[in-house]
């Protein structure tokens, strides 16, 4: 009698979530029942025990919180599971969290090595170079001084 | 008595002073930038009023804004809280001139305790211990020598005109001393082209401990004993704790009395700290000034938790002109109490700020806990300030008592949406080193990658289940006609988020 059947992706592991009506979860071959208890917060118990889980967001940025862990999960559709969540690398040209740009040191078609500063953002009272990953041309700059920029968000291309 | 008090801070900081405000019936107006519209102690107070863009310098450090809104809003007292302008004694000044009264000590006082060459001079003048230091007039050998043999070992040698550690020498026996005067001389000359040398006794592995003074304006200067801060990365702190574990009575009675001297001679009133180097354990532990911090400490609640007082509360009676609420006499450490800061941070990525939404955020509760909050589930945290969340103050029995209790106090502590240091608080907390209480202040930055394998980071699969029928539920209770579960209708305002 599944209902729907998700992929549960962490970063150190993958799990297939089978759900059953009155909240009956399968995880690969362990049953579980789930209760809401509040907003946000459930019951999860089997013949083992039972835990008190909260979670919140969205599929692609779903975190969990059980006993002092604190997780952020994918959760896709079906039964494929997908390679192991990533977490954004030292190497890549994004903002690692909300910041603001306070320096571009770089303009297209500049060559540069590995290890030279690109730009400096700052957050919290913290300045945080990126550096390129690899020796190269500067393709792009997708961002200027002053910009709030967001996580993820590509900041400059490098070729 | 104060009647409208404007709060030039943010945060938590401004939300504790707004408390001890309304149990004073001192009405509060709070100030916000862009960045902090709805933000709890804007909500929290009396009256808002608007400063101008996000960053500090547009908003919390622009003094001028800051008094235009003191005078506006009819304001008779400012609070500075800790950071922002707490320590410019030209914003004291200011508040002064415009017949506002600053809450802290006199502008002369942060002057005098702001010039670190002129603070040390102040102590050692007050008898308070500083790290034995000179610069010999006579630069002999010997005369270094002999200079060494006075302030004792092991001993640093460094070019007087020096900085950044260049011809930096320790010496830890009276053989070496030849060799490393001429190795530091030959350094110091060809650095700075100044071969003259500075002496001064090293301090090694040293505990970071202070003293919490109180004066008011009738002459009296109490301490409210001390916190023991070793528990720090790059100089920020992270966990504190009273007492110090390894203070006997002795030594507590000389660095109280210590830190009363320094406050009589900085010429202090209201709350400050008084901090020092401990070095060592046991009655001949030597302690040594290090600098006074003329504000309220953001570890202020582990002294009211083992005290039994509220310093806040203090500051502003003495602000006031009323005297000091308690006597020395009257004053005793009671339990012990564990101040853990939650920082938005994520320690496995070099502690890096964190910013965003906080999608859940749920305290812990219980006997002997206290949160000190900035923030409200649903509420973005902003990037532009320190990534100070909350203060979890715990208080028990026992120091044993009180490690227990905070880290299960931890483990009932749910922030989602924005990492937190909470795992790497409670590594903390059960490392055997701090358990015994073994620590110094290179501790944390020396066990670090011991601290974040010890992390505990195993999901249970049941963690995965409700992950998984977190959609599920929603769903329902979104499209269902008959609401599941939550049934408490102020479960119905959550999830609101300002604009």
């Amino acid at each position: 009698m599944t209902i729907r059947t998700l992929t549960v992706t962490a970063e150190t592991r993958s799990a297939v979530a089978r759900l059953e009506p009155d909240g009956v979860v399968h995880i690969d071959d362990r049953t579980f029942r789930v209760v809401a208890l509040s907003r946000g917060l459930y019951r999860v118990s089997d013949e083992q025990g039972h835990w008190i889980v909260a979670v919140a967001g969205p599929r692609d940025a779903r975190w969990v919180g059980v006993d002092g862990v604190v997780a952020e999960l994918d959760v896709t559709s079906g039964a494929d599971r997908p390679p192991r969540r990533r977490r954004a690398a030292a190497g890549d040209l994004t903002a690692p969290m909300p910041a603001t740009v306070i320096r571009v040191a770089v303009a297209p078609g500049d060559t540069v090595s590995a290890g030279a500063v690109l730009i400096v953002l700052e957050a919290m009272k913290m300045e945080l170079a990126i550096h390129a990953p690899r020796d190269g041309v500067v393709d792009a700059v997708h961002c200027q001084v002053g910009q709030l920029v967001q996580p993820g968000v590509p900041l400059l291309d490098l070729v | 008595m104060i009647k409208r008090l404007l709060v030039a801070n943010r945060g938590e900081i401004a939300l504790r002073i707004i408390r001890a405000c309304r149990e004073l019936e001192i009405e509060t107006v709070a100030v916000f930038s862009d960045a902090d519209r709805l933000a709890p102690h804007v909500v929290a107070a009396d009256r808002a009023a608007h400063l101008g863009g996000a960053l500090p310098a547009e908003s919390y450090l622009h003094v001028e804004r800051l008094l235009e809104a003191a005078r506006a809003h009819g304001a008779d007292a400012v609070h500075p809280g800790y950071g922002f302008l707490s320590e410019r004694a030209h914003f004291a000044r200011a508040c002064d001139a415009r017949g506002l009264l600053f809450v802290g000590p006199p502008a002369a006082a942060i002057e005098r305790m702001g010039s670190k060459i002129g603070a040390r001079r102040i102590m050692e003048q007050a008898g308070v211990p500083v790290v034995p230091g000179e610069v010999p007039a006579d630069q002999t050998n010997a005369a270094i020598t002999a200079a060494i043999a006075r302030i004792g070992f092991p001993a640093l040698i460094k070019p007087s005109a020096g900085g950044g550690g260049i011809g930096m020498t320790i010496v830890r026996d009276a053989g070496d001393v030849a060799e490393a005067i001429g190795r530091a001389r030959r350094e110091a000359e060809a650095a700075f082209g100044d071969g003259t040398l500075y002496v001064e006794r090293l301090v090694e592995r040293p505990r970071h401990v202070e003293i919490q003074i109180f004066a008011d304006r009738h002459g009296h200067v109490v301490h409210l004993f001390e916190r023991e801060c070793s528990i720090q990365r790059r100089h920020q702190k992270m966990i504190e704790e009273s007492p110090c574990p390894v203070l006997t009575p002795a030594v507590r009675t000389r660095m109280g009395e210590a830190a009363v001297a320094a406050g009589r001679a900085s010429g202090y009133v209201n709350a400050g700290t008084v901090e020092f180097l401990l070095e060592g354990e046991g009655d001949e532990a030597r302690f040594y000034f290090l600098e006074m911090n003329t504000r309220l400490q953001v570890e202020h609640p582990v002294t009211e938790c083992v005290t039994g007082t509220d310093l806040v509360r203090a500051q502003l009676l003495v602000a006031a002109g009323e005297p000091l609420p308690w006597t020395q006499d009257a004053l005793a450490q009671r339990g012990h109490a564990i101040e853990c800061r939650i920082y938005a941070e994520d320690p496995a990525r070099e502690f890096l700020p964190q910013a965003g939404r906080l999608l859940l955020y749920r305290e812990p509760q219980g006997p002997g806990i206290r949160v000190d909050a900035g923030v409200r589930e649903g509420a973005d945290v902003p990037v532009f300030y320190d990534p100070l969340l909350a203060k979890l103050i715990v208080w028990a029995e026992s120091r044993d008592a009180a490690i227990a209790r905070a880290r299960e106090a931890l483990a009932q502590y749910l922030v989602l949406g924005i990492r937190t240091n909470v795992a790497f608080l409670r590594a903390v907390l059960a490392h055997d080193r701090f358990r015994r209480a073994a620590v110094d202040t290179a501790f944390l930055d020396e066990s670090r990658a011991a601290l974040l394998d010890a992390m505990e980071t195993h999901l249970p699969d049941a963690s995965l289940a409700a992950a998984a029928f977190h959609d599920e539920h929603l769903t329902a209770t979104a499209s269902a006609a008959e609401p599941a579960p939550p049934v408490d209708p102020f479960d119905a305002l959550r999830g609101w988020v300002a604009p």
